[in-house]
């Protein structure tokens, strides 16, 4: 049960790098069927920048063995360089988090729960790697998985496996679909769980916060 | 020289003999050297488990010892940590290294707890079942299954829908720290650099110099090893024996500086003024006794010896030092052919007076409850006594052949020194200066304060505190001295004892006014807990609360997992984890300290506590609970000393009462005035000193005071006895000062502050005492007929 902890961790690291990593749609470079591994890698890693503002819309689908249906909810998150992320959903069920260095915020129904780092190892790790991607390097990516590359309907697709054993007990694979950039982001897990993040409407102006935005941030 | 001399002299080396013997004896059946502060408490019912808790967890924290490699990635840090360990376990100077949180090791944390899951629940989860209706639980899962951050898995959810088993493992194994576990390592990132920790405990106890040298030497070995490889990699470490590393360090650099310093001066002094080194060994001879016997005797009576009174009572045995020199400066009195036995007549009203006064002085320490004190006045009472026979039945027959015929160059100064002193006639003008240095130092009394903690006994390096603070910054948790101790006639009732109190302290966690805390208890719930915990997971599951169904229907469960859970908790009914199950595998090896006398009818077990500021707050929680104690050990040390201080200087003043009837008895209430004259004034001074550059007062300054006036009132007796031979007994008084500034004065350049204190008192107090002693010869208006000779 402890290794779940560490898992989650490493889905976000995924996720995240990823999404943060390559969506950058005024320099990203397209793909094409013809481009080597190395030259597809290298468009995603060339158009990683720390950005100063990102925004996006978010809708995951959860697709557990023991559920009949799939659990799917709504939202939106927002990442500011100078605050950190919010990871709102919206529907079915209104919970929003905000990360920040050192203390996770838990907002439901008009009430906000601090969670400390020491007790919430998961959302820890997600946080410190959360701040350590945005120097946004694939390299420490390919410490955890191995990297291939494949390109669809003019679209790339990075495939990530994870290289250790005790992650493959859990992950079976990653797989993230972009064009200008990230579309959709699926992890399939050993069991047979399957998640499905789907990113629209991604956006990086105005590249400051409003201050409608900053609040959200706020305590 | 008579037959009943020699047989005394012998009678004496006898008994020295003896008590060297069975001192000899004594020490090779162990040890009677008591170092732990805590027996020196006055003795209360439960003193004895509080004592063995204590011993416990400070051996416990004093062992305990952190690295911290570093490196600027976190793979340079963690092969920094990977070569620091190998050499680690090389060593061998450590009974236990955590570096590598393995998969086998969580798992099996995991897998030790899953099957007595529906017995299991962490305080949140408790709440969110205790709540009414449905909504909280169902609240709970809908977060969870939707939280972007969730551990959710099919396999889990199969088997605790509820989703509360991952509660309980964070919140029994939630160690509070800054540290992230990655990659089988805990580690932290801060600024540039990856910080990889090594937490080990080791093999011998911190203070042990041997293992002091062997530590010292790994940890040279380490330096080079990790600058080695990487010029960026590097480590912190902290725990205690960085501390004692650097008291040892300081005090043996003490002991050749100061110590040497002060030996050689006095060996110098002597040998220049008396051209020979027979004063010097023969007074060697007479301290050595004097603590022979202090020790034995104390041995004796109170069957060990603590540390304190072997520092304390050496010190105070330094007194008969004065023995000794007014002995030797009869060397010089030239008005009749040397005869050791005249000399000793000469000065035995002197040193006998001077003995009787100390005694009187060291007995009210003998009536107190406080066993350290009366241990110091065994000790001093029997040191200066043999250390005075020494004098008495030795001297006179090792100095027989003895004649010196030199005049000290010294012995001149001091006659012209004080020759216009002695002229001087008493007059009432002499009280306006007295007055004038009694309402100053007055002034610098009333801003004096005491400061008794015990943290001020060791040497401060600031090197080490500041890599200590630095590890527990990066760490994020403070070690543990405070506890609270539980006692209960079984393990089971002081969990639930520590149940009840755990109330409190997680309110008191959310409040801010606690960092943490450790006890067993978070590990494996009592039996009745565990109980209470399955009967609220049963309530969940029933038709009336219906919780599982409307979970089930919201979020579309496979309705063969929901009756699957429902009949495998039924089955789980009397599924407890047991206490013994988690004592006896690898998973307690960290918490073995927490419980004592497990096996008795009277189990104690500890609840350790961590970042607290307001100690009150919680001594008056545990009044509130039968059964459980608070112990701050650092706290009760300095009330000790603090208890100690204030004993001995109540009790200092009480005796010194009685040596100044017994003074009024032996002379006139004049007289008796003016001897004690000196010495008090050199007190208040002194007193006064310490208040103008605020420097505290503790249980050891109180002792130098004592000494001091041991020594004072000593001065003004001699002088006071002298009759003509003024001269020389300011010789021997003279001596007595400079060598006590040497040995004890010089002190005052330790690095450690309660010895610096120690140190201070004895130079601003002798210094003064040997300035004012003369003031028994002005107020005494006597004719200065030895003055006469020399004029």
């Amino acid at each position: 049960m402890m290794r779940r902890v560490r898992t989650g961790a490493l889905y976000l690291l995924s996720i995240m790098a990823v999404l943060i990593g390559t969506s950058d749609r005024s320099s990203a470079a397209s793909v094409s069927a013809s481009m080597s591994e190395k030259e597809i890698l290298e468009v995603i890693s060339e158009s990683i920048a720390g950005k100063a503002v990102v925004r996006a819309k978010i809708n995951q689908e959860k697709r557990l063995q023991v559920l009949t249906r799939p659990l799917v909810s709504n939202g939106r998150m927002i990442y500011a360089a100078d605050e950190g992320a919010y990871w709102e959903v919206i529907e079915p069920y209104a919970i929003a988090f905000v990360l920040k260095s050192d203390h996770v915020l838990e907002r439901t129904e008009g009430q906000t729960r601090r969670l400390s780092m020491q007790d919430n190892p998961v959302v820890a790790g997600f946080s410190r790697v959360l701040l350590a991607v945005l120097g946004g390097d694939i390299s420490s990516l390919k410490t955890l998985f191995n990297l291939e590359t494949d390109v669809v309907d003019d679209r790339w697709v990075l495939n990530l496996k994870p290289r250790k054993s005790d992650l493959k007990d859990f992950i079976k694979g990653v797989s993230v679909l972009g064009d200008e950039s990230v579309e959709r982001v699926t992890i399939q897990e050993s069991s047979g769980d399957e998640t499905i993040l789907s990113f629209s409407e991604i956006s990086y102006e105005p590249n400051y916060l409003s201050s409608d935005e900053r609040s959200l941030f706020a305590q | 020289m008579g037959a009943m001399r020699i047989s005394l002299f012998i009678f004496w080396g006898l008994l020295i003999a003896a008590v060297s013997a069975w001192l000899g004896l004594r020490m090779t059946a162990g040890n009677p050297i008591d170092s732990n502060l805590m027996t020196l408490m006055p003795e209360t019912e439960e003193s004895a488990t509080v004592v063995a808790a204590v011993e416990r967890v400070v051996t416990y924290a004093e062992r305990q010892h952190i690295f911290l490699a570093y490196g600027k990635t976190p793979e340079i840090a963690r092969a920094t940590a990977v070569q620091m360990h190998e050499a680690m376990l090389a060593s061998g100077l450590f009974e236990l290294i955590t570096f590598k949180i393995d998969d086998d090791f969580t798992r099996a944390a995991g897998e030790f707890y899953f099957p007595y899951r529906h017995a299991l629940l962490s305080q949140t989860s408790r709440d969110i079942l205790k709540a009414d209706g449905s909504d909280a639980i169902f609240r709970h899962v809908q977060s969870e299954l939707l939280n972007p951050f969730g551990t959710v898995s099919s396999a889990l959810l199969k088997e605790d829908p509820f989703l509360l088993f991952p509660s309980f493992l964070r919140e029994s194994l939630g160690v509070s720290s800054n540290l992230v576990l990655e990659d089988e390592v805990l580690q932290s990132t801060q600024g540039d650099r990856t910080y990889v920790l090594l937490a080990a405990r080791l093999a011998e106890s911190p203070y042990a110099f041997q293992f002091q040298d062997r530590f010292a030497a790994l940890i040279t070995t380490l330096e080079q090893e990790t600058a080695s490889t990487d010029k960026d990699s590097g480590f912190l470490s902290a725990g205690a024996i960085n501390y004692a590393i650097a008291g040892t360090n300081s005090a043996k650099a003490e002991v050749s500086t100061v110590g040497l310093g002060s030996l050689l001066g006095v060996f110098l002094l002597l040998v220049v003024t008396f051209r020979s080194t027979y004063p010097c060994t023969l007074s060697i001879i007479s301290i050595a006794t004097g603590c022979l016997f202090g020790f034995a005797g104390c041995i004796l009576l109170f069957g060990s010896i603590h540390m304190l009174t072997l520092v304390c009572g050496a010190s105070l045995v330094g007194i008969a030092i004065d023995y000794s020199f007014h002995f030797f400066v009869e060397w010089f009195d030239d008005s009749e052919r040397w005869n050791s036995f005249q000399a000793l007549n000469h000065i035995l009203p002197g040193i006998t007076l001077g003995l009787i006064t100390s005694l009187i002085g060291l007995s009210a320490f003998f009536v107190t409850p406080f066993v350290g004190l009366q241990q110091i006045a065994v000790f001093t009472g029997l040191g200066l006594t043999a250390a005075y026979f020494s004098v008495l039945l030795w001297y006179p027959i090792l100095t027989r052949r003895k004649v010196l015929t030199h005049r000290p160059v010294l012995l001149g100064f001091i006659e012209r020194t004080l020759t216009p002193i002695l002229r001087a006639r008493s007059s009432p003008l002499w009280l306006l200066p007295v007055l004038l240095v009694v309402t100053v130092a007055g002034y610098g009394v009333s801003q004096l304060r005491a400061e008794d903690d015990v943290r001020s006994f060791q040497t401060v390096s600031e090197d080490v505190a500041e890599q200590d603070r630095r590890v527990r910054d990066i760490i994020g948790s403070e070690p543990a001295t405070q506890f609270f101790l539980v006692t209960a006639p079984t393990v089971q009732r002081a969990f639930e004892v520590e149940e009840d109190l755990k109330a409190a302290l997680n309110t008191a966690r959310r409040d801010g006014e606690l960092g943490g805390y450790i006890a067993l208890s978070n590990f494996v719930p009592s039996q009745k807990l565990q109980r209470q915990n399955y009967e609220l997971l049963i309530d969940h599951l029933s038709e009336d609360r219906g919780s599982l169904a409307r979970i089930s229907d919201a979020f579309g469960f496979d309705p063969a997992v929901t009756l699957e859970f429902k009949e495998e908790t039924r089955r789980k009914a009397d599924q407890i984890l047991p206490f013994s199950d988690w004592w006896q595998s690898d998973l307690s090896r960290d918490y073995r300290h927490l419980l004592l006398n497990e096996n008795s009818e009277s189990v104690s077990s500890i609840i350790a506590l961590q970042g607290i500021d307001r100690l009150d707050l919680f001594s008056a929680l545990a009044d509130q609970v039968d059964n459980v104690v608070f112990v701050d050990h650092v706290g009760n040390i300095s009330r000790i000393l603090g208890g100690y201080r204030a004993q001995a200087s109540i009790l200092i003043a009480i005796s010194y009462f009685i040596i100044l009837l017994f003074l009024i008895w032996r002379y006139d209430l004049r007289r008796a005035v003016m001897i004690m004259a000196a010495p008090l004034l050199a007190l208040l001074i002194t007193l006064g000193v310490f208040g103008f550059i605020d420097r505290p007062i503790n249980l050891f300054t109180v002792i130098a005071f004592l000494m001091v006036l041991g020594i004072g009132i000593d001065y003004s007796l001699f002088f006071q006895e002298a009759k003509t031979r003024w001269n020389t007994t300011a010789l021997a008084i003279f001596l007595s000062a400079i060598t006590t500034n040497l040995a004890f004065g010089l002190l005052s350049l330790s690095s450690t502050e309660v010895i610096q204190s120690f140190g201070l008192t004895i130079f601003v107090g002798i210094t003064t005492t040997f300035i004012l002693s003369p003031i028994v010869l002005i107020g005494l208006n006597r004719e200065p007929e030895g003055a006469e000779v020399y004029e």
